[in-house]
């Protein structure tokens, strides 16, 4: 009976989620039919189909690598830099105040500023990393903060009173209250990388990128290939914070389980 | 008395005052105390300075060495992320399975026998409560803390957790300060009454029950006698 309560709820969703995607995919081809110029914007079966046409071509994949090789490192590099921050600055107020004007600086700033000052100093391909970290840390550093700072007290107390060796309060207590702040940080975090990222690549052009074949795209003004390009985009983003979630839930599970 | 915990001349403000001020008293080395008196008074505050969770402004509190101290929080406090049984686990010093056949024991003599795979969201408040009483339990030590720990529980378990909790053969051979505001509890369980007012907390009366306590419920014509003088001094 439970199952097949389960099983109806999953099926609802899946259709909820056909239906949302069917209604967007129609406004998009009624915008195709009011505007009708391809140059400003293509259908989306003509964009669909020119992502199927590009996925035959070995640069494709080439620049899907390279593009989520840079993009992932800048995340994780981001990752372990946000947590380091969001831990030191929740243990000590001194330092919350000392590292705290660098997040509104970096959120003030504009991000070519960032992207140009780091054509300076790194080699192109390092620019989009470099980019993602920059743009992903405090994301990071700010979700964690919470997360750590709305650790419920009550259950600090009680670790106390029973004398919980740290390594048990990290897991029993820290990490599973962090959990919702972090996959929060994890999901914003990497919708960030991907737009900074390759908003790094469009300008510092790297040998074999994403942002390299949209840049050629708009110089070409081959919108088909900007769509297909942006589709790719979205749909290895989505991919990509689906399984990070789906690797954060087990992490999570294991780590609870085998610290008893 | 150098074995017992004692606190002398102990202080303690928040922003709204004092809650202890110069507070005194030596407790028993085993048996139970109930510190009884109205909401608010600082029983509260006074068992966390016991437990070392806050310090005092002023003051010293002695602890007798190679004491080993447990509580149980006016709240239950398990941790939403493990089953019951994990969460008595999880304050046991020994190995995983010795652990976790320990809190099933353990669950099994607060009436949870087989409710150990449950997560605290699954249970209702009255095994909640039973579960942390288990875990306090399991864990063991000379000296327990109970604050207000029979809050909410309906009549029949909460006989029965008194029982188990204080009136055991394990429960007299150590000290338990019991925090309550129900004169009938303290009665029924304690040897030591200490009446108390405040802010800042003042002990107003010391009341020694003399009669076994696995006796109580029949000796009810000298029950009747403490419970009106009790009452008299809390009016007062």
């Amino acid at each position: 009976m439970t199952t097949s309560i389960t099983k109806n709820r999953t099926v609802k969703r899946i259709a909820i989620k056909l239906a949302v995607a069917v209604f967007w995919l129609a406004v998009w081809q009624v915008a195709y039919l009011i505007t009708a110029q391809e140059l400003l914007i293509v259908s989306p079966v003509r964009a669909f189909l020119r992502l199927l046409e590009l996925s035959g071509e070995a640069k494709f994949w080439q620049a899907i690598f390279s593009s989520c090789s840079r993009i992932v490192s800048g995340f994780i590099l981001a990752m372990f830099t946000g947590i380091f921050l969001a831990v030191l600055t929740a243990w000590s107020r001194t330092l919350y105040a000392l590292f705290s004007p660098i997040l509104n600086i970096i959120r003030a700033t504009p991000v070519a500023s960032f992207i140009i000052l780091a054509l300076v100093w790194f080699h192109r391909d390092k620019v989009p990393v470099f980019l993602t970290f920059l743009m992903v840390t405090p994301v990071v550093w700010v979700n964690m903060y919470s997360g750590i700072q709305n650790v419920d007290k009550n259950l600090l107390e009680m670790a106390e009173v029973f004398r919980l060796p740290l390594l048990k309060r990290i897991s029993f207590i820290y990490i599973p209250s962090v959990m919702p702040y972090f996959v929060a940080a994890c999901s914003n975090g990497l919708g960030f990388a991907w737009k900074s990222g390759i908003a790094a690549e469009i300008i510092a052009l790297p040998k074999s990128a994403i942002g390299k074949q949209i840049y050629n795209s708009k110089i070409y003004l081959e919108t088909q290939d900007l769509f297909a390009w942006t589709i790719a985009v979205i749909l290895l983003s989505v991919l990509i914070e689906h399984a990070a979630m789906w690797g954060l839930r087990r992490l999570e599970r294991k780590i609870v389980k085998g610290r008893l | 008395m150098a074995d017992c915990l004692s606190l002398s001349v102990v202080s303690k403000a928040y922003d709204s005052g004092p809650v202890l001020l110069g507070f005194s008293y030596t407790f028993p080395a085993h048996g139970c105390v109930a510190l009884l008196g109205t909401s608010g008074c600082g029983k509260t505050t006074l068992l966390r300075q016991l437990c070392g969770l806050e310090q005092p402004d002023r003051g010293d509190i002695t602890i007798p060495s190679a004491s080993k101290l447990s509580y149980i929080f006016q709240e239950d406090r398990l941790l939403p992320a493990l089953t019951a049984r994990d969460n008595i686990a999880a304050v046991l010093n020994c190995n995983i399975r010795a652990a976790e056949a320990l809190a099933e024991q353990w669950l099994e003599r607060v009436g949870l026998a087989g409710e150990g795979g449950k997560y605290p969201a699954q249970l209702s408040g009255g095994m909640k409560r039973r579960v942390a009483m288990a875990r306090a339990l399991a864990y063991g030590g000379n000296i327990l803390l109970l604050d207000e720990p029979f809050k909410g529980l309906d009549l029949q378990t909460k006989q029965e957790m008194q029982n188990l909790v204080l009136k055991g053969h394990d429960a007299r051979s150590r000290l338990n300060i019991l925090v309550t505001h129900d004169v009938e509890e303290a009665l029924y369980l304690a040897d030591r009454i200490l009446i108390l007012d405040g802010p800042p907390l003042t002990i107003i009366d010391e009341v020694a029950v003399d009669i076994p306590v696995h006796s109580r419920p029949q000796s009810e014509d000298v029950l009747v006698w403490h419970r009106e003088y009790i009452h008299r001094k809390l009016k007062k």
